[in-house]
């Protein structure tokens, strides 16, 4: 219902109870719906993001609805969190109050409550090899430079952007004399800025210093967020390829007959990772303070390193599709990240990621990092011939073994559930066949 | 004629009685002044949770009956300086609701354009000199502006506010002393609500007796929460101090709010010494029990008119949000000395710039 059919009523905003508070949580309600309430006395407890404070009504009337019930979370600064009346009468009125999108005179813009998700979004990198990203980048950010008032006149006057100036002052400050020197040393053009001769008897270290683009930092604080908090352990098995090459040969002549694109192993390792992961759900799962979620959905992502930097499309229901839809989806889906054209929905969502450093590098095997909130990242490495001891003495086969490593968050993974998983896979890829089952 | 609820507490001076003039209108005057600065004061307390105060305030509600006591004794000759405890006081000297709120969110329309915030609220023209925001400095000034009131024999006297927290401060002395020195008609008002901050009075000072405070100067220990108690004490105050020189009213009061916005005011005081006041001593309860046992007005209009108060409270907030900020060129005026049509930069030379006039 809207405000506007109801009486007369006060909506409680989440209060700002902190300089540098933005959003709050509810700790605890000391009042309950249909309570008379008084000026001063302590509504709830608000846990701001410094410590737990009292939060006190202002008003005299009722407590008539707590739209944010004890425990709700992140809530933005402004937001409704209960309704008072002055009357008593008033109060069931409200029993299926929502707040309106406006939330009154005192709140600045609210922002909907992040509602709880069904579906985990799925960003960014984890993999040390051919780690991914998904944001388009903006271009560098225009962070405020720190210079004195003097080296900015300074520069100005010269008509020198600050930017260009690596400063020496207190804290990296831009200082009058790196302006002089900068002007002396007379590069005026160049922005990734050589290196300046300190000293003449050390030999100075030829550099360049390269700006963060955002791809860059947002990669480099996932991957380090998940490598500082995912307890991760690898597992590593080999897998015999030779079925399943023979398979893939098969199968491309089919395709070639047909017009169709050729699959590759890493199509089939998808498909195989994605298959596996049907068998074995505990590997598609997410870990968070309070529960493990668990996925219906097999959304694969694929590593992708392109110029501007590493993305991870995801290939959605990966285990519902066939190798020609997936080999066309993931050939489509990197041909846009090269472009950097990928949107939300090309990345986002995934459960699991594939990371292959084998084919394209000949890798022999390497362990990847966690793409969070993901619990397993599949790091495939090259097919090499091996000679394997026959049955009998003197005998000898030869074989092709591709060495694959699964990278494992134990929280949510213990060791004998990614080695089921494993099992699992090394099955699909040395009897393909059985995909079909 | 009413009575005051407590007697008054003299030192060096005879006490004045406690029987008090008023009349209905007075009496529902104050009711509805109080209730308007309460209902203000509650306001800005939502306004700063929802960010559109920002920095400083410190509220005033509690203590509304020092604001509207004093100002019913004295004329707007009268002038009054005080801390940065001042939205009431300013409101009590003739400021508008539009004024206030303005100024608490930075607007033009601000009585001080927007520029002063919460502590720095003036208005010269009914002789309020203001907020101050430097604890205790107000008192030498307005012992200064006394002096300038005796200069000018201008038969007005001046009101200097200060807090429990200030009245320790030695400035106070020297300002009180110059002042008995010269009979100037200089009021030294102390608003004790009884924590400095967070301190409490007798953690702070040796002798809590405020109104002593001056030794050779005589003082009045007031009921601070009662409205007729400060309307006589600063008749009988503003009398003393044209005949014989300063005089000290200490006014017990209390203050429900934390002393600031960053103060839940709950970890240094019980909050059944806050509700106990509150039940007890609350100065507006007060004047509507008085208004209520002389038929003055119902309840159901008591009530109707906390109703129109808010609504005017409300429509000064939404008239106050409409007004604009100030031009960021303000930032330089009534700082500098005029007529020298230099140029003046902001701390990043390439976002405010001003051309001086």
């Amino acid at each position: 219902s809207s405000s506007s059919d109801l009486p007369p009523h006060q909506e409680i905003g989440m209060p700002s109870l902190s300089p540098t508070m933005t959003e709050g949580n509810i700790a605890r309600w000391l009042k309950k719906e249909g309570d008379k309430v008084a000026p001063g006395e302590v509504l709830c407890e608000v846990e701001t993001d410094k410590a737990t404070v009292e939060m006190e009504c202002m008003e005299e009337g009722f407590l008539a609805k707590i739209v944010k019930e004890e425990g709700a979370k992140e809530i933005q600064v402004g937001e409704v969190i209960a309704i008072t009346v002055e009357d008593e009468d008033d109060i069931q009125k409200f029993k299926d109050y929502t707040p309106s999108s406006d939330t009154g005179p005192a709140a600045p813009e609210a922002k909907p409550a992040p509602s709880l998700p069904k579906e985990e979004k799925v960003e960014k990198p984890a993999s040390a090899p051919e780690a991914k990203i998904s944001k388009p980048s903006s271009a560098p950010s225009e962070d405020r430079i720190f210079a004195s008032p003097l080296a900015r006149k300074l520069a100005e006057d010269n008509n020198v952007p600050l930017s260009s100036i690596k400063g020496t002052g207190p804290e990296g400050r831009i200082v009058k004399a790196d302006v002089e020197d900068f002007l002396a040393s007379g590069s005026k053009e160049t922005t990734a800025k050589p290196s300046k001769q300190v000293d003449s008897k050390v030999p100075a270290l030829d550099y360049v210093d390269i700006p963060h683009t955002q791809i860059r930092k947002v990669t480099a604080s996932r991957l380090a967020f998940s490598k500082q908090t995912i307890p991760h352990y690898y597992l590593t098995v080999d897998t015999c390829v030779d079925k399943m090459m023979g398979l893939r040969s098969q199968l491309n002549s089919f395709q070639e007959a047909s017009g169709g694109k050729r699959i590759s192993v890493n199509d089939l390792v998808i498909k195989a990772a994605a298959l596996a992961l049907r068998k074995v759900p505990q590997c598609n799962s997410s870990w968070t303070d309070e529960y493990i979620r668990q996925f219906k959905n097999v959304n694969i992502n694929v590593a992708v390193q392109t110029e501007n930097g590493l993305y991870v499309p995801v290939v959605k229901d990966a285990d519902k599709k066939g190798l020609s839809t997936i080999g066309e989806e993931v050939r489509f889906l990197a041909q846009k990240a090269k472009e950097n054209s990928l949107k939300p929905e090309d990345y986002e969502g995934g459960t699991f990621t594939v990371s292959n450093l084998g084919g394209p590098f000949g890798i022999k095997q390497f362990c990847a990092v966690i793409n969070p909130p993901q619990a397993a990242i599949l790091a495939i490495g090259s097919a090499e011939k091996r000679v394997v001891p026959g049955t009998g003495p003197d005998q000898y086969n030869v074989a092709s073994y591709m060495s694959v490593t699964l990278s494992c968050d134990h929280r949510v993974i213990d060791g004998a559930i990614g080695a089921e998983w494993l099992k699992a896979f090394k099955g699909y890829i040395e009897t393909p066949e059985s995909m079909l089952l | 004629t009413i009575e005051t609820s407590l007697p008054f507490t003299a030192h060096l001076c005879d006490p004045p009685s406690r029987s008090v003039e008023s009349s209905s209108q007075e009496l529902l005057d104050f009711f509805r002044t109080m209730a308007l600065m309460r209902r203000m004061e509650i306001a800005a307390d939502s306004l700063y949770k929802a960010k559109l105060i920002r920095g400083f305030c410190h509220l005033y509600d509690g203590q509304e009956a020092v604001a509207i006591g004093m100002e019913a004794a004295i004329t707007k000759k009268d002038a009054i300086i005080t801390a940065y405890r001042d939205h009431c006081i300013f409101l009590g000297r003739g400021g508008s609701l539009h004024e206030v709120f303005s100024e608490l969110m930075g607007r033009q329309a601000g009585c001080s354009k927007g520029k002063g915030g919460s502590m720095h609220f003036y208005k010269k023209e009914s002789s309020f000199y203001g907020g101050h925001g430097i604890v205790g400095a107000q008192v030498p000034l307005g012992c200064g502006i006394a002096f300038a009131q005796k200069y000018n024999k201008e038969e007005a006297v001046t009101f200097a506010l200060y807090g429990d927290g200030a009245a320790n401060q030695g400035q106070l002395f020297e300002a009180l002393n110059i002042s008995a020195l010269w009979d100037l008609p200089a009021i030294l008002v102390c608003e004790n609500n009884h924590y400095g901050m967070g301190t409490a009075e007798w953690r702070a000072a040796k002798s809590p007796s405020y109104y002593k405070r001056g030794d050779y100067v005589p003082g009045l220990k007031v009921d601070g929460m009662d409205a007729f108690a400060v309307k006589q004490a600063c008749k009988f105050a503003k009398q003393h101090a044209l005949e014989k020189g300063p005089i000290i009213l200490e006014m017990d009061t209390y203050r429900y709010h934390g002393h600031s916005m960053s103060d839940p005011g709950s970890t240094y005081r019980t909050r059944d010494e806050i509700s106990g006041v509150r039940q007890e001593r609350d100065p507006i309860e007060r004047i509507k029990k008085l208004v209520l046992s002389h038929d003055l007005a119902t309840e159901k209009e008591l009530k109707d008119m906390e109703k129109e108060i808010r609504k005017e409270v409300d429509d000064a907030i939404a008239k106050a949000k409409d007004c604009p900020m100030p031009e960021p060129s303000e930032l330089f005026t009534n700082v500098y000395v005029k007529g020298f049509g230099t140029e003046s930069f902001g701390p990043d030379r390439k976002e405010v710039k001003a051309s001086l006039p």
